[in-house]
């Protein structure tokens, strides 16, 4: 989505840092942006969001990454920080199929997949966000999805 | 075409809400011919509650990632609103915001462009969280509830009566003209709420 041309004359309540090359009339500050793990700011909230591969079937990925969440919120508090939402969609990788053709003839061959895959964020309060991301880089360091 | 803006602070219960009300709408109409479009607006790289979504309903939604639509996207919010009238002329959009957004400010933006598009703001509330939230996030919960033509105090199945009335309370010194419900997002809503919602 092209952010560039918009129109943030609306409202002069929000202050964004942005630390791009490219010219924002508000400021964001983005950190390892594309990397699995990133941490933004907006406003006084800390965004952190990371992208996860956790081995497993749905049901050991769902209890890992239950137990991640659970440290990083546990982390953020014991800093003095507040909660503001720790939520992210864990999607089992089910049977997979690959096809193969060569000349005419279509092969195909089936396999079930070994992990699942998580997408979340955590937006939390009155941290600063390189201690937002030195907690899910040791909560999450272990299992981020590299692509 | 008409427009509700679902505010309130993050994790207070905008997308169970949401999901009930989907739901609801569906059933209200099995022909399909009530159609409604769902725009989430998420901060972060990663949206979550758009899978949620869509994972759940036949309803349309769109994605707004990367800002927040009462300031940093606010012209992409119209330009996008403009586009599905347009296109789609939809009976009912609804828009999730961030939960650092103030829909106030959203409504406000949105009048100014589209004069004629009827808008009604619902601010979903914390019960559980309300007190502990409130010195810390003085800038920014009040604000939220600035003008909502409805409350909704959710999660009130975590707390006592007395403490749900100490939270209305509090709520009510910054909004008293609103509707208010309690509700438990995780059990049925009644379906008087959502009509009051959508006015």
């Amino acid at each position: 989505m092209d952010t560039d041309n918009l129109d943030n004359s609306a409202c002069d309540l929000h202050d964004h840092e942005h630390d791009h090359d490219h010219e924002h009339e508000h400021e964001h500050e983005h950190e390892h942006e594309h990397e699995p793990i990133s941490v933004d700011t907006h406003e006084t909230s800390i965004v952190g969001a990371y992208k996860l591969k956790i081995p497993g079937d749905k049901d050991e990925a769902e209890a890992v990454l239950d137990e991640r969440m659970r440290l990083v919120a546990r982390k953020v508090t014991d800093l003095g920080g507040i909660i503001g939402h720790i939520k992210a969609v864990l999607t089992e990788q089910g049977r997979s199929v690959m096809i193969s053709i060569t000349e005419d003839e279509s092969n195909k061959r089936y396999f079930d997949g070994d992990s699942c895959n998580a997408d979340g964020v955590a937006i939390v309060f009155l941290i600063k966000p390189e201690q937002l991301m030195d907690i899910l880089t040791e909560c999450f360091g272990d299992i981020v999805r590299e692509n | 075409m008409k427009l509700l803006i679902m505010g309130g602070f993050l994790g207070s219960g905008k997308t169970s809400i949401l999901l009930q009300l989907a739901k609801y709408l569906s059933a209200k109409s099995p022909e399909g011919d009530v159609q409604v479009v769902i725009i989430e607006n998420e901060i972060g790289e990663v949206g979550v509650d758009d899978k949620v979504l869509s994972g759940n309903g036949s309803y349309s939604v769109t994605n707004m990632f990367s800002g927040c639509v009462c300031c940093t996207m606010s012209g992409e919010l119209v330009s996008g609103l403009t586009k599905i009238q347009r296109e789609i002329d939809p009976q009912l959009v609804i828009l999730e915001t961030t939960g650092v957004a103030f829909p106030h400010n959203i409504r406000e933006t949105i009048q100014y462009s589209m004069p004629d598009l009827e808008c009604r703001v619902c601010c979903v509330t914390d019960a559980k969280r309300w007190n502990r939230l409130l010195i810390p996030m003085g800038n920014l919960l009040p604000d939220q509830l600035d003008r909502a033509d409805v409350i909704i105090i959710n999660k009130v199945d975590k707390v006592d009566q007395d403490e749900a009335d100490k939270v209305e309370q509090s709520i009510r010194q910054f909004n008293d003209t609103a509707v208010f419900f309690r509700i438990c997002a995780n059990e049925p809503i009644d379906t008087k709420v959502f009509e009051t919602m959508l006015g």
